[in-house]
């Protein structure tokens, strides 16, 4: 084939144009970790205290309350919405790839289900208050067995197949979630499984972060790694296998890395809703639709949009009750979406 | 030099024998047609020529070597394929697909490197896609998609093409100019096997035929001597009358034996 004879115009053109893409992208990028550092500079200083820079120059008593508040209370919190925001905006991002079904987000697997269940079991039996870290390890463990029903069941059947068993699996486990709360032991139990399953940033320190962020990590680095063969899956499955993609192992990746990033995640925080399903979509027109280039947007994107949310409901006071849970503030705001999500659907169809 | 060789190839599945003892041979700078009946097992074949289904039994070698020893990376790399209808399930640009044959040969990171991106340019150019590089592929007409899937396979420059029904869903010059270009390949020294139904694009086109009847194979030769009318009559069950006249063979059909009534 004349491989070589290529008109050095048509060439040039499209190098032109690379450019400018390539300038695009990097612009994209650039404000999008702009709008991240803003977004953590506010979440570091506004809460019930409102912190203000010449607080740290005070008075001795003062500027070791700020630090205490800053270092304690703020940047655990801020740490930690960063990384469960960013791994559901990946989650989201790899899963939709991987299904090829724009609904697709983290929950769509069973895992933050599984998660829930563990947790919630923890509460149940009151293990909660033996020692800190018994919620999110059994959320860990939930996740775990709930990833490993769903890979069992759907096994070697293709995507729908995978779908499916994920669907029964969250059914199974919300199931077993509720039947705790029917028969938990106290109104007290009770409420603090309900508050759990809300969802919430609020009150969560180191140990948190350093119990959930290796899991989120390595998980995240399993999802990275199937950028190329999403790509080629874009192809359907018969084309994506004769590029020499093996399905078995994306399909591996994928769900154990979303294990282990949003088994972890949720484990600390609860589920929270939505951000993984709508970080994909509002990056996806930016990229011009290719999977593998979604990813790392969608995280920054997942990141920014939980962080957004955290400071929310720490900003939005109803002037009575608690602070807004953020799993419930992210589903409100969500919902919207999923709605034009559902008419744009309706209004593309024939 | 490629050489593709089947040794009794037998498929069953739930308990239906899907082939039954297919054995064949090609090599390259051939266009091998392979026809016969809906459910004869055409696509069957196809897939387990390309190595993307493992038969039953029998055996796929690739240059002497079994196509399940080769990796599927390695096999990616000599044989691209084309299932019927294919489609893209993103509207990503007309351009990106066609990167999207470079799969195997890319890294797991990064993007297209120069001598990949002017490979993309020179096949956009030879299937006349330049004009609808930056259109999303899912607005494209039939014939164009049908166009941007064949770059997609001859980006890699593979050795071998399998392709199923490619003129399938396509008006009479796209179907036309689809086959002409399968015929281009192998005269390029490429081996090209493709499931067609149109037998007037496979007695002008194709270099070889294989017949398929219930899984088996019934005939196989070069096409001039071998799709005559007996084999029509036998294979599909109609009356069929093949004509090679200068302008091109003609293949045309009738009910085999029609009711009294239909006339």
């Amino acid at each position: 084939m004349p491989f070589d004879s290529v008109l050095p115009a048509v060439a040039a053109g499209a190098e032109r144009r690379r450019r400018a893409e390539r300038r695009l992208r990097l612009t994209g990028a650039g404000l999008l970790i702009v709008l991240l550092i803003a977004l953590a500079g506010i979440s570091l200083l506004c809460g019930t205290v409102w912190l203000r820079p010449a607080q740290f120059l005070g008075s001795e008593a003062t500027a070791r309350m700020a630090r205490l508040i800053l270092l304690d209370l703020r940047l655990p919190r801020l740490v930690l919405a960063l990384l469960v925001g960013g791994t559901l905006g990946l989650s989201g991002a790899v899963l939709q790839g991987l299904t090829r079904n724009p609904l697709a987000e983290p929950g769509l697997l069973g895992v933050s289900a599984g998660a829930s269940f563990g947790a919630v079991t923890s509460i149940y039996f009151g293990l909660a208050g033996s020692f800190a870290t018994a919620t999110p390890l059994l959320g860990l463990c939930g996740a775990g067995i709930a990833m490993t029903l769903t890979f069992a069941l759907g096994r070697g059947g293709g995507t729908l197949a995978l779908i499916l068993a994920g669907v029964a699996v969250s059914g199974l486990m919300y199931a077993l979630t509720y039947l705790a709360l029917n028969l938990a032991p106290n109104p007290y139990a009770a409420y603090e499984i309900t508050s759990w399953l809300l969802g919430s940033l609020a009150d969560k320190g180191w140990d948190q972060v350093w119990l959930a962020g290796p899991f989120i990590v390595v998980g995240s680095a399993l999802m990275a790694m199937t950028g190329r063969s999403l790509d080629a899956l874009s192809l359907g499955e018969a084309q994506a296998r004769s590029l020499g993609v093996n399905l078995e192992r994306v399909n591996w990746l994928a769900l154990a890395g979303t294990t282990l990033a949003v088994g972890a995640a949720t484990a600390v925080t609860g589920a929270i809703g939505f951000v993984g399903l709508i970080a994909p979509h509002l990056m996806r027109p930016l990229v011009g639709y290719q999977p593998r280039r979604i990813l790392w947007p969608s995280t920054l994107t997942g990141a920014a949009l939980l962080l957004a949310a955290d400071i929310g409901t720490r900003l939005i006071h109803l002037g009575f009750g608690p602070e807004l849970k953020v799993g419930v503030f992210t589903s409100l705001v969500g919902t919207p979406f999923f709605f034009w999500l559902v008419v744009r659907l309706r209004r593309l169809a024939p | 030099m490629t050489s593709l060789t089947a040794r009794k190839l037998t498929v069953i599945r739930h308990d239906r024998h899907i082939l039954q003892g297919v054995s064949l041979e090609a090599t390259d700078s051939e266009f091998v047609a392979v026809i016969g009946p809906n459910g004869a097992g055409k696509s069957t074949l196809l897939s387990v020529l390309a190595g993307l289904l493992a038969p039953s039994d029998g055996l796929v070698t690739l240059d002497g070597a079994p196509l399940k020893l080769l990796g599927g990376t390695a096999l990616a790399r000599r044989r691209a394929y084309l299932p019927q209808n294919p489609r893209c399930e993103w509207p990503i640009s007309v351009e990106r697909l066609v990167a999207l044959g470079l799969t195997p040969v890319l890294p797991a990171f990064g993007g297209l490197s120069e001598p990949f991106r002017s490979r993309v340019d020179a096949v956009l150019a030879l299937c006349d896609l330049l004009p609808k590089r930056m259109q999303p592929s899912t607005t494209l007409s039939g014939g164009e998609l049908a166009r941007a899937m064949l770059a997609r396979a001859m980006v890699g420059d593979p050795d071998i093409l399998i392709v199923d029904e490619p003129t399938t869903g396509l008006d009479p010059r796209h179907a036309l100019e689809a086959a002409a270009r399968l015929r281009a390949l192998a005269q390029s020294g490429k081996l090209v096997i493709a499931a067609i139904h149109d037998l007037t694009l496979v007695a002008r086109y194709s270099t070889r035929i294989i017949a398929l009847e219930a899984g088996r194979l019934v005939c196989e030769g070069p096409t001039e001597s071998t799709l005559t009318s007996e084999l029509v009559h036998r294979v599909f069950d109609v009356e069929a009358c093949v004509s090679r006249t200068p302008g091109g063979a003609l293949v045309d059909y009738l009910p085999a034996s029609p009711h009294p009534n239909s006339r």
